[in-house]
C-alpha cells in the first residue's frame, strides 16, 4: 500500500462541508501533513512556500482562479515539480481534452462524490506511474533530453507490458522534441497499426508539420477533427498549419470552432482575436479579445497586450470611446508596467489623431516618448518596435532610427522580428527603408564570426573568446554570438582546465542563452558538455 | 416587432439543462450527507442515504452523457489501459456499497491483460451493472474479466434468481420492466462507440453464471 505518511499534500475546496469530509477521508489514510486552501491564490502561495507530493484541487473554486488556473499557474511557473500528483476533483466526469490544453492535463480526475478507496486507489496509480518514470521525468526537468532518452530506451527494454504504450509516448514525444523526426514517426506508425490511437495520429500530424510537410499535416488534423471532433488540440494545430501557408481566413474558422466548443482558453482566445484581427473579422476578433480580458483575470498568463490590442479593435471598428475606456482600465489592472503604461499611452495617441483631436494626441504623444527614454532597459522588443512606428509618424526620424538600429542589432539573427521592422516599415510607407541598417549589421555578423572562428581554429581561444565578447557587447541580444562563445570558452575549459571563473563565465552565457530562448536542441550538446565539466571540476575539488 | 411564436428549442437541449440543475441540487444533498455522516457515524440509514444519492448521481451522469452523444458533443478518449486496473478502479468505487451489504466481490483478471477503451466510460459502465447486479444478488458476485475471439470481455456473475425469461430471449431493452433500463441501455450504446476495424464492441445476457444466478457480459474490440 502507497505511505501517504511521508507525502505533504495540499487541499483546495472552497466549501467548507466538503473541505472537512475529505479532510477527515485523509486523515483515515495516515496521512500527516495536510495543509488546506480555500481558494485558488491562496493555494498558490502555498506552493510557493513549500513543495507538495500531492495537490488534491476541487475544479470549482468560486470566485477567483478555478483548479485548472491553479494547475496552469503552477505548471507554468514551476511550483510543482514532476513527482508530486496533481489530482483534480470534478463535479460531474469530463472529458479531459475538453477541459484543458494538452500541457495542462492534471495526473488524474476524481468525480465527486468518491469513495475514500478510489481515491487511495488513484493515488497508488499515480504515484506507481510516477515512480516508474522517475528518472525520465527528472532530466526532462532540467531539460536534459539526451539524458533522459537513454533513461527511456533502458526502461523500454525492461519495462512491464502494461507500461509499455506509455513508455513509447513519451519516447515519442521525446523524439519530436530533439527534431529526431524518423524515430518518432517510426514509433507513431507502429503504435498505429495495432491501434488507431487519437495522439498518434496527432504525432503524425506534427511530425508532417514540423518538416515543413504543411499540407500533409492540414490533411491528416482534418482527418483527425472528423474522426475525433473534440480533439481540440488537432484544430489549435490545424490553425498553426493555415497559418504557416498564410491561409488565414480557414485558421480563423479552426480556431473559432475549438473556442465554441471550449471556451475556456485564454490563449486560444488571444489567438483567435489576432487572426480575426488579421482577416478583418472585427466582430469575431472583439469577442475573443474581450473573452481573453476576462479570462485573464484570474490567469497567470494576464496580458496588457489584450488590453491594447482590444483598444485597436474597438478602433479600428470606430469604437472610440469604447477603446480609450478600455485603455484606462488597463492602466489601473497594470499600475506598475512601464511597457503597459508606454502600449496605452501610444495607443491613446493614435485613437485622439485618428478622431482630430490634435492637442490631445500630441500630448499623449510626447508623454509617449518620455516613458520610452525614462524606461528603456526594461522595455520589450514589441512595443519598442511599435515606438519608433509612431515616432517615424511624428516626424521624430532620429528618435526612431536610433531605436530601430538598437533593435536590428539586438535581434539580427530573429528572422521573425526582423520580418516584423519590415513590415512596419512598408506600413508606413518606408520600404527598404531599413535594408540598409539589416544587411550592414548581418555584415558585421558575419565578420565578428569569422574572425573569431578563424582564432579558435588557430587554436588562439583567448583571443577568439576576446572578440566574441566584444560583439557580445554591441549585441547583447545575439544568439549566434552567445552560443558560439559558450562553444569556445567550454572548449577552452576542457583544454586549459577549470577555474571557478571559467566555469561561471560558462553558466552565465549558457543562462543568457536560455533566457534569450535559443532552440533547446542547439543547447543540448552544450548543457551536456557543461555538466561533465562540472562533474570532473567537482572531482578534483574535492581530491 | 412583436414575436408571437417561442423561439424552438429541442427537447433534448432542456432535458439536457434540467439535468446540470437537478445534478447540482443533489451535489448540495451530497454534502449535507457528508456533513450528517460526521455526527453520526454509526447510521445505517445515512449510508443508505449516500449510496442512493450517489446512485441517482450515476443516472444523471449517464443521461448527461447520452445527451452528449446525441448532441455530438463527444468523443470516446481511447487508450490503451491494464484490465485490472480498470477492475481495481470499479472496487474502489464500488467499496461503500459492498460494504453496506453482506454480498462479496470477487475479481478474475490476470495481470497482463491490456484492453483498449475509454477509461471512465468503461468504468462506469461496469459499475453501474455492477449495482443492479448487487440488488439481486444473494451473497456473492465474481467480476471476471478475460480475452475471447478478439475482444476483451468484462463479465459480472451473481448469485440471484437470474434475468426474467422474457428478457434474455428477446435480448433487448426493455425500459418498461424497471430499474435495468437505463443503466443498460447505457452500457449498450458506450459498447457499440467502442469500435476497431469493422468491429463494435457489444454486451450480452444470460443465465448461465458459474454461481448460478445471472450473467451479463460487455465486450471491447
Amino acid at each position: 500500500m502507497l505511505d501517504l505518511k511521508s507525502k505533504k499534500i495540499l487541499l483546495i475546496e472552497d466549501y467548507p462541508v466538503m473541505r472537512k469530509a475529505i479532510r477527515d477521508m485523509l486523515y483515515s489514510l495516515d496521512v500527516v501533513t495536510l495543509i488546506e486552501a480555500e481558494n485558488g491564490q491562496k493555494a498558490i502561495n502555498a506552493m510557493q512556500s513549500q513543495k507538495f507530493d500531492i495537490v488534491l484541487c476541487d475544479y470549482n473554486l468560486g470566485d477567483g482562479k478555478n483548479g485548472l488556473q491553479v494547475l496552469e499557474e503552477a505548471r507554468f511557473r514551476k511550483l510543482l515539480p514532476s513527482s508530486a500528483a496533481f489530482i483534480m476533483v470534478t463535479a460531474e466526469q469530463v472529458q479531459g481534452m475538453v477541459l484543458s490544453a494538452m500541457e495542462n492535463k492534471p495526473d488524474e480526475y476524481l468525480t465527486k462524490p468518491f469513495t475514500v478507496q478510489l481515491l487511495l486507489t488513484r493515488l497508488e496509480r499515480t504515484f506507481e506511474r510516477k515512480q516508474f518514470f522517475k528518472l525520465v521525468d527528472a532530466a526532462i526537468d532540467i531539460e536534459n533530453y539526451p539524458l533522459a532518452i537513454k533513461y527511456c530506451d533502458k526502461l523500454l527494454d525492461e519495462s512491464p507490458k502494461k507500461m509499455h504504450t506509455a513508455l513509447l509516448k513519451k519516447r515519442a514525444e521525446l523524439a519530436v522534441h530533439t527534431l529526431d523526426f524518423s524515430t518518432a514517426q517510426h514509433i507513431y506508425q507502429d503504435i498505429l497499426e495495432q491501434r488507431e490511437l487519437n495522439w498518434a495520429l496527432l504525432g503524425i500530424a506534427q511530425i508532417h508539420y514540423l518538416q515543413g510537410n504543411t499540407e500533409e499535416a492540414i490533411g491528416t488534423f482534418q482527418e483527425i477533427i472528423s474522426k475525433y471532433p473534440m480533439t481540440l488540440e488537432a484544430y489549435d494545430l490545424l490553425a498553426q498549419s493555415y497559418e504557416a501557408t498564410e491561409q488565414h481566413i480557414e485558421a480563423q474558422e479552426a480556431l473559432h470552432k475549438a473556442v465554441l466548443l471550449s471556451p475556456q482558453t485564454i490563449l486560444r482566445q488571444r489567438k483567435l482575436a489576432t487572426i480575426a484581427n488579421k482577416t478583418g473579422d472585427l466582430e469575431t476578433a472583439e469577442n475573443a479579445c474581450k473573452a481573453a480580458v476576462v479570462l485573464g483575470k484570474y490567469s497567470v498568463h494576464k496580458s496588457s497586450n489584450d488590453f491594447s490590442n482590444l483598444a485597436q479593435i474597438f478602433k479600428k471598428a470606430d469604437k472610440k470611446t469604447e477603446a480609450l475606456e478600455i485603455l484606462q482600465t488597463m492602466r489601473n489592472e497594470f499600475p506598475n508596467d512601464p511597457s503597459a503604461e508606454l502600449r496605452a499611452t501610444i495607443a491613446d495617441s493614435e485613437i485622439y489623431q485618428s478622431m482630430g483631436e490634435a492637442e490631445e494626441a500630441e500630448e499623449a504623444f510626447s508623454k509617449a516618448l518620455s516613458i520610452s527614454k525614462q524606461y528603456d532597459q526594461i522595455l520589450d522588443k514589441e512595443i519598442k518596435l511599435e515606438m519608433s512606428k509612431v515616432c517615424y509618424q511624428n516626424d521624430y526620424e532620429e528618435t526612431a532610427d536610433e531605436l530601430i538600429k538598437q533593435l536590428i542589432k539586438s535581434h539580427i539573427d530573429d528572422d521573425d522580428f526582423i520580418n516584423e521592422i519590415n513590415i512596419m516599415h512598408s506600413s508606413i510607407g518606408r520600404e527598404n527603408h531599413a535594408d540598409e541598417l539589416i544587411n550592414a549589421t548581418r555584415q558585421e555578423l558575419i565578420h565578428v564570426n569569422n574572425e573569431g572562428v578563424k582564432l579558435y581554429q588557430q587554436e588562439k581561444f583567448i583571443e577568439a573568446i576576446a572578440v566574441f565578447a566584444k560583439a557580445f557587447k554591441a549585441m547583447p541580444e545575439n544568439k549566434t554570438i552567445i552560443l558560439n562563445m559558450t562553444k569556445i570558452i567550454l572548449h577552452n575549459i576542457k583544454v586549459s582546465g577549470c577555474t571557478k571563473g571559467n566555469m561561471a563565465e560558462a553558466k552565465f552565457y549558457i543562462n543568457k542563452a536560455k533566457k534569450l530562448g535559443v532552440a533547446q536542441y542547439k543547447l543540448n550538446s552544450i548543457q551536456m558538455e557543461y555538466a561533465k565539466l562540472v562533474h570532473s571540476f567537482n572531482k578534483t575539488a574535492t581530491k | 416587432m412583436i414575436h408571437s411564436s417561442v423561439p424552438p428549442v429541442s427537447f433534448s437541449a432542456i432535458l439536457g439543462s434540467s439535468i446540470h440543475d437537478v445534478k447540482n441540487s443533489l451535489g448540495v444533498i451530497s454534502e449535507l450527507i457528508q456533513q450528517l455522516k460526521q455526527t453520526n457515524t454509526e447510521n445505517r440509514h445515512i449510508l443508505q442515504l449516500e449510496f442512493e444519492a450517489s446512485r441517482m448521481n450515476n443516472n444523471l451522469i449517464q443521461l448527461l452523457t447520452l445527451y452528449k452523444i446525441e448532441a455530438k458533443n463527444f468523443t470516446l478518449d481511447i487508450d490503451e489501459y491494464s484490465v485490472s486496473e480498470i477492475l481495481n478502479d470499479v472496487k474502489a468505487q464500488q467499496s461503500s456499497l459492498f460494504d453496506l451489504s453482506d454480498v462479496a466481490l470477487e475479481i478474475e483478471c490476470s495481470e497482463d491483460l491490456l484492453c483498449y477503451c475509454d477509461f471512465n466510460l468503461t468504468c462506469s459502465s461496469i459499475n453501474s451493472i455492477l449495482n443492479n447486479a448487487q440488488r439481486y444478488s444473494h451473497k456473492k458476485i465474481i467480476l471476471s474479466a478475460g480475452q475471447q475471439d478478439g475482444y476483451v470481455y468484462f463479465r459480472i456473475e451473481d448469485d440471484g434468481d437470474g434475468f426474467p425469461e422474457s428478457f434474455t430471449s428477446t435480448g433487448k431493452v426493455d425500459f418498461k420492466t424497471g430499474n435495468t433500463g437505463l443503466g443498460l441501455y447505457f452500457v449498450s450504446i458506450i459498447a457499440n462507440l467502442h469500435s476497431n476495424d469493422n468491429k463494435s464492441g457489444y454486451i450480452s445476457t444470460a443465465n448461465d453464471s458459474r454461481l448460478g444466478g445471472a450473467s451479463f457480459s460487455l465486450f471491447l474490440p
